[in-house]
């Protein structure tokens, strides 16, 4: 019940902060440009009659998810990260441990009131955005969404949620970890940026190591000779790429994504497992960290 | 009768960089009902860590030690349900105000009446009026009246107060001591850490000096004063309505008197033991306009025992 007292009172501060207000507009408003696309014609499209109803007719999930989903694998660990690198060292600084020490409070009713408290903000963080944004382009654009479109949406919602928790996590752990805020979103920033950017292009380079340079063969089609790269090196190196780019949170995010934006449905679920697995590793450790540490 | 706080042998040792610090070093305190006490000690003397071990939130490496009765290691939760403790350097929500600030507080101790408890803290501060002021836009000391407050809710009969004037202004100490002698006149016992001597040093009836994790001295602020003068002697200053060197010799000559200096209309007579009725008989025609003992200040005590 302690750590439930402390959740609700965390909560209020937390989506009173003007940081969290910032965060959710700031992510709204991007998730709404990226909704006002869904409409945007283009020249295939215009040949017919490329109206607002027309495209609403289409597989609009699928579109929505295909707009928003450019954006999200980047702005969601941003917002994870934002909202989770000062969750323990914010308070360790600001003196709000001592006081909650002060109280006849153990250390784990005060980690797992800050776990449920973020954990909610997360939530809300994600929802509200994208519950906002998708209200206004239903009011502005006139875009009707079937059930099954729902259903779509909030399975991806639900995807997008997990892949911020595991950001989250990390976050809350160097947080805990380092108590101090500026090496805690240096620390969450680093892994996003490396994950993100880095590591894809870095990836390359040390295959190119490994196999060499690729190998081309000559294919003769129609009058013209073309140079296609060898399948046999082609498949040795989407292979370590996948498996270099597994070490990070974005990759299997991105292999969720896709299978939903094929529209199959989740048919693999490794990556939601890995992703929930990370977290829970992630809160476990800082819970324990936290709790063993002493006030200094 | 049990004292609100009693240690024996208290230790901490942490270990920085493979090295040993011995942060608290066997300290024996015993602090009596109803006083006002002060742990003194300069910055790093270990008077912090020894607070939090009586407060449960470091564990002691040995030793043992009683708050209220109960046992600092093993009833730690039920200590500070008792004792009202104001750490140093504590902090409130920022964008939370003082009174939902205090309500959450209450809440979280499962007071039965939450909002009196709160209203009345809040107006035994001096906050009453600033409730509604979010603890970001809080200014220092009344962000001090806040933590003491806090500490205040449960209606303790032991208050814990660290550092509790670092940073405050004059006004704002002046109003604190004001608060102190109220609490303490409704029969509560107050533990204040400090090294701030000439903000809170008059209030306290008892001390302890803490340097180099260790208790060097500790008792009753009038006992500690007699001590210092049976150590160092006693002063004795006379203003005589006009210069007298004649006397300087038969002073000097009295068994128990080291020193006796005439400047001007001025003597200062330096003993060995309580002489004044001695010196006041050998004063008589020479027209004495005062005679007092001078008294060894709060910061002559802290100043000898804490090096």
């Amino acid at each position: 019940m302690k750590a439930l007292e402390i959740a609700r009172v965390e909560f209020g501060n937390m989506v009173r902060s003007n940081k969290f207000l910032a965060i959710v507009a700031i992510f709204t408003l991007m998730l709404l440009s990226g909704l006002c696309r869904v409409t945007e014609p283009s020249a295939m499209l215009s040949f017919g009659a490329a109206t607002p109803e027309v495209e609403s007719s289409k597989k609009l999930a699928l579109k929505v998810m295909g707009v928003i989903g450019i954006n999200v694998p980047m702005l969601v660990p941003v917002v994870a990260v934002m909202l989770g690198f000062d969750i323990i060292s914010g308070k360790v600084e600001k003196g709000i441990v001592r006081t909650l020490l002060a109280q006849p409070i153990s250390r784990d009713h005060i980690i797992a009131g800050t776990f449920v408290a973020g954990l909610t903000s997360l939530l809300v963080g994600v929802a509200i955005p994208l519950a906002l944004s998708l209200s206004l382009a239903i009011l502005l654009l006139g875009i009707t969404p079937s059930l099954t479109d729902i259903a779509l949406l909030i399975t991806y919602v639900s995807v997008v949620a997990v892949f911020a928790l595991a950001y989250y996590a990390l976050s809350v752990f160097f947080s805990t970890v380092t108590s101090n805020s500026v090496k805690s979103l240096a620390a969450g920033t680093l892994v996003w940026l490396f994950s993100s950017f880095m590591l894809p292009g870095l990836s390359t380079a040390i295959i190119r190591l490994l196999l060499g340079p690729p190998k081309f063969e000559q294919v003769q089609m129609g009058q013209m000779i073309v140079l296609k790269t060898d399948p046999d090196y082609m498949r040795k190196f989407t292979d370590l790429q996948s498996k270099i780019l597994s070490l990070t949170l974005d990759y299997h995010f991105r292999v969720i994504q896709d299978q939903l934006l094929l529209g199959l449905g989740i048919k693999d679920y490794t990556g939601l497992v890995v992703l929930i697995a990370f977290s829970l590793a992630s809160l476990i450790a800082s819970f324990t960290v936290f709790v063993k540490r002493e006030v200094r | 009768m049990v004292p609100p706080i009693k240690t024996e042998n208290l230790t901490k040792i942490y270990k920085l960089g493979g090295k040993e610090v011995r942060a608290v070093d066997g300290v024996n305190l015993e602090v009596p009902k109803r006083s006002i006490f002060g742990l003194l000690g300069r910055n790093g003397a270990g008077k912090s860590t020894l607070i939090h071990m009586l407060m449960g939130t470091i564990l002691p490496t040995s030793g043992r030690g009683t708050v209220l009765g109960y046992d600092i290691v093993k009833e730690s939760l039920k200590i500070r349900e008792k004792v009202g403790f104001m750490p140093e350097g504590l902090g409130f929500y920022e964008d939370l105000t003082a009174e939902q600030n205090l309500m959450a507080i209450a809440k979280l101790m499962g007071l039965k009446k939450p909002t009196e408890s709160v209203r009345e803290c809040l107006k035994l501060v001096g906050l009453w009026e600033y409730r509604q002021r979010k603890y970001g836009e809080m200014s220092v000391g009344m962000k001090q009246r806040l933590g003491i407050a806090q500490a205040l809710l449960k209606d303790p009969e032991l208050l814990v107060l660290d550092e509790p004037t670092s940073g405050v202004d004059p006004d704002g100490a002046r109003e604190f001591r004001r608060l102190i002698q109220e609490l303490n006149k409704q029969g509560k016992t107050i533990f204040i850490s400090t090294h701030l001597l000439y903000e809170i040093g008059p209030l306290f009836t008892h001390i302890a000096v803490m340097r180099q994790g260790k208790i060097v001295v500790q008792g009753s602020v009038s006992d500690l004063k007699e001590k210092l003068m049976a150590g160092q002697g006693y002063v004795y200053e006379v203003e005589l309505s006009k210069p007298a060197q004649v006397i300087i010799d038969r002073m000097c000559s009295l068994n128990g008197v080291k020193e006796a200096i005439l400047e001007g209309n001025k003597l200062v007579v330096l003993c060995s033991k309580p002489l004044a009725p001695t010196l006041l008989s050998l004063l008589e025609g020479y027209g004495v306009e005062s005679f007092r003992l001078a008294k060894p200040t709060l910061e002559d005590i802290f100043r000898e025992f804490s090096g």
